[in-house]
């Protein structure tokens, strides 16, 4: 837009001056050659100091005037033209330079990209999948999907979600296949987000979830672009936010977060097996500590005598009912586990060393736990992270302590009895209105009904 | 709109359930049990064959919707309640046995109102689920447990010490006039049908094929469980007993297993398959109840709901202080007349299939 009178464009210097004062980054000069003169502006913390010299302050002296600069400014397609000053302003702020000269204002794009390179995926790890995960970058990120996905039929939209963090979210789609009804539910939801700051995509999906107290993720968190193209080839939606490394997958079924990327790569059968054994850990980290505290105080008649008494024989310097027996041995490894996530990589390995080998041979022979109850933690330990999705094995680790108190209450009842309410309870949940849990992964017979 | 299988499962969950519980210890007790299952059958399946014919002429209706222009408002109310009263006493019967099983053969150490109070809360929080989901659910139980099932049949008739001579003298005693209560409870095994009433909302086209292997796979069913606990524990010795199968159960064993007593799986088919039959008998009265008595859309629906869910729970706490002989006599009543209610729901279903036609 071109301005007439000389002074608005001063005028719009100066209130952008103002706007951004005690900002340390910013960087404010003129450019004068002769009888050419301009003023550029721009924050030095998101532009890219190497655009800048080389499209804007290098042309700025090799051209004959300011109004060839102009056009040769004009002619990227970088530039782009703010309607107002404010306009002008949160561009600026994204990481554009604003070019006052021959009247008018034009906006230069130099942002300066922080993020990393595609990198290997580190939370889902697979054998033979593809390697890639997502970056911190929405564009790279949509570069990834559609070389994988390579239709006119694979949507984008975007949105901006969050006042203050103005999060762009890219919601992916393949058109044809979509169900139309979770698109409405999800763009509605989106819309009614009021978060001011929304930087990851777990946030997000709490936010899209809808309820506050529900224990099983609805909505599957990836950093796999692979896992995202299957997706969205089975008609689910994924959405994107920048600057986070993850995506989420909607509407999910339970099943989703037993699936690894690699099981197509296998042979059907050992497919078949990795998923029999997925499930199975389920149920025993589920279900081990409070069987446990059911067979050796309740029902100890169940097991074979050899059994029983071997059980027994473990406990006998133990001090405590098994309930404690087993609550601190999990907490123990509870600790355990939370600070070898969070230790630096050079300590990790030494402490979680030094813990099992407290946990394992000292606590047994101290007479504080069995040796049962030892082998029984540690199988309860591993079996969890047999599960592929992060925010399903947390949620898990959660749940195993309502078993225990279960088990602790009733015995062998309170185990069944607490298979029966998950059952329940995960056949009650609903993903963006669709069915979460179906035993033979049938979801679809119920579109269509409300 | 959804899958037919899920009718079958209503079917299948009411068999299992059934077939451990009452009916074996009323059929081993009368003469003529024989006979009584071979006319069961028939009348099961006969019932079946018409309750679906009549509701599908009511695609995605509810009982109270299809009895609504027939009779004036009071009579439709308290048919509805008389008709929910089934599904909540049968519910209660399950959940009131289940207690006393569980307190008597696996967990003497808990007590009774505890595991009741256990039971209620699991049962209260799901029998109030979506009608899809409580389907769900009972798909999920089914397919878990009939492998357990199966497993408990081989590993009895594989038992060495089951006669097949005592199952030889049954048959040839069999030529006794059967018995009314025989019969009734025969055809429990077949009930499960009639939830139809509240699920017909969800089954667009049900169509019912091959009803031979219902009626073949109940026939199988009632003989298994007339005949299997007599097998072991023989045919004077079997009236003996409160819980035939169970007593059956627990006198086998495991020998190359980590469980010893084969009562224990046998107890972990029957407290999920139980459950889950109390959860959809209490959720079918419940829905009957609330559909004709608050609507959902109501302002009072929590209060009222609340209520009504108070009195569920007080009712199984009386059942649960009865003594055995007493609560046996309530599920022997309860059997006789529910054959007799199930007649009549299928009546004034053909009733409102006739004026619908007229109309």
């Amino acid at each position: 837009m071109v301005i007439k009178v000389k002074t608005e464009n001063e005028k719009v210097h100066e209130w952008l001056k103002q706007q951004l004062e005690d900002c340390a980054d910013i960087d404010d000069r003129e450019l004068k050659a002769g009888d050419k003169k301009a003023k550029i502006i721009y924050l030095k913390s998101v532009t890219d100091s190497q655009i800048i010299n080389r499209f804007i302050i290098t042309p700025f002296y090799e051209t004959k005037d300011t109004k060839e600069f102009m056009e040769y400014v004009v002619s990227f397609p970088a530039e782009m033209e703010p309607k107002d000053q404010h306009e002008a302003l949160s561009q600026l702020l994204k990481g554009f330079v604003i070019i006052f000269a021959e009247n008018k204002y034009v906006a230069f794009q130099a942002k300066k990209m922080a993020g990393s390179g595609v990198t290997e995926a580190s939370a889902e790890v697979n054998v033979q999948g593809s390697p890639d995960a997502l970056t911190e970058n929405l564009e790279v990120n949509l570069n990834l999907i559609r070389h994988r996905y390579q239709t006119a039929n694979l949507k984008v939209e975007l949105k901006v979600i969050g006042s203050i963090s103005q999060s762009a979210a890219g919601i992916l789609y393949d058109s044809t296949k979509v169900d139309n009804d979770v698109l409405k539910e999800l763009k509605k939801r989106l819309d009614s987000i009021e978060a001011e700051v929304l930087i990851t995509a777990g946030e997000l999906e709490q936010e899209l979830s809808g309820r506050k107290f529900h224990i099983f993720p609805t909505v599957v968190v990836t950093e796999r672009p692979d896992r995202l193209v299957k997706s969205i080839e089975q008609g689910k939606i994924v959405v994107m936010l920048d600057k986070t490394k993850f995506a989420i997958i909607l509407p999910s079924i339970f099943q989703d977060f037993f699936a690894a990327m690699d099981d197509r790569i296998q042979l059907p059968l050992v497919g078949w097996f990795l998923k029999g054994i997925r499930y199975a850990g389920l149920i025993a980290t589920l279900s081990l500590p409070a069987f446990y505290v059911a067979f050796a105080a309740y029902n100890p008649e169940i097991l074979r005598v050899q059994l029983t008494l071997m059980i027994a024989g473990s406990r006998v310097p133990v001090p405590y009912p098994a309930v404690i027996e087993v609550l601190l041995m999990l907490i123990m490894v509870e600790f355990l586990i939370e600070a070898s996530i969070r230790l630096p990589k050079t300590i990790g390995p030494t402490a979680t060393t030094v813990g099992g080998l407290i946990l394992g041979t000292a606590a047994t022979e101290a007479g504080l736990v069995g040796n049962v109850m030892i082998i029984l933690v540690s199988a309860v330990a591993i079996t969890n992270f047999v599960i592929p999705i992060n925010m399903m094995n947390f949620s898990v680790r959660v749940l195993r302590y309502a078993f225990l108190l279960l088990a602790s209450l009733f015995g062998l009842v309170g185990i069944v009895l607490g298979f029966v309410g998950i059952v329940v309870y995960l056949s009650q949940v609903r993903s963006f209105g669709r069915p979460y849990f179906n035993i033979l992964a049938d979801t679809n017979s119920r579109k269509g009904i409300s | 709109m959804l899958n037919n299988r899920y009718f079958y499962y209503l079917l299948i969950l009411n068999g299992l359930v059934n077939s451990v519980n009452f009916v074996p210890r009323i059929l081993v007790n009368k003469n003529g049990s024989l006979i009584a299952i071979f006319v069961a059958v028939v009348i099961g399946t006969l019932m079946i064959i018409f309750t679906t014919k009549a509701m599908q002429s009511f695609p995605g209706k509810e009982l109270p919707e299809i009895l609504e222009p027939l009779f004036p408002k009071f009579i439709n109310k308290g048919m509805i309640l008389f008709f929910s009263l089934h599904w909540y006493l049968f519910g209660a019967i399950t959940l009131v046995s289940l207690v006393d099983i569980t307190h008597r053969f696996i967990t003497p150490d808990v007590n009774r109102l505890m595991l009741a109070f256990g039971l209620l809360a699991l049962v209260i929080f799901a029998c109030q689920v979506e009608s899809y989901s409580v389907l769900v659910s009972i798909e999920t139980i089914l397919i878990v447990n009939i492998p357990i099932f199966l497993y408990f049949i081989i590993k009895i008739f594989s038992n060495e010490f089951f006669s097949w001579d005592t199952i030889r003298e049954v048959v040839t005693d069999a030529a006794d006039m059967p018995h009314y209560t025989a019969i009734a409870a025969a055809s429990f095994i077949f009930t499960g049908y009639i939830n139809l009433v509240v699920f017909n909302r969800l089954f667009k086209d049900l169509k019912v094929k091959k009803i031979w292997i219902i009626a073949i796979s109940g026939l199988l069913l009632l003989l298994a469980a007339y005949l299997i606990p007599i097998g072991i524990n023989g045919i004077e010795g079997v009236k003996h007993q409160v819980y035939p199968w169970l007593t059956t159960a627990d006198s086998n064993r495991i020998v190359f297993f980590i469980i010893e007593r084969l009562l224990f799986i046998y107890y972990l088919f029957y407290i999920t398959v139980a459950v889950a039959a109390t959860v959809l008998y209490w959720h079918v009265g419940l829905r009957l109840l609330q559909t004709s008595f608050f609507k959902k859309t109501g302002k009072k629906f929590n209060i009222k709901n609340l209520l009504l869910l108070l009195i569920f729970v007080a009712g199984t706490f009386f059942l649960i202080q009865l003594d055995q002989f007493n609560f046996m006599k309530i599920t022997d009543w309860f059997i006789r007349v529910r054959l007799i209610s199930e007649v009549l729901l299928l009546l004034m279903l053909f009733y409102a299939v006739r004026r619908a036609k007229k109309a």
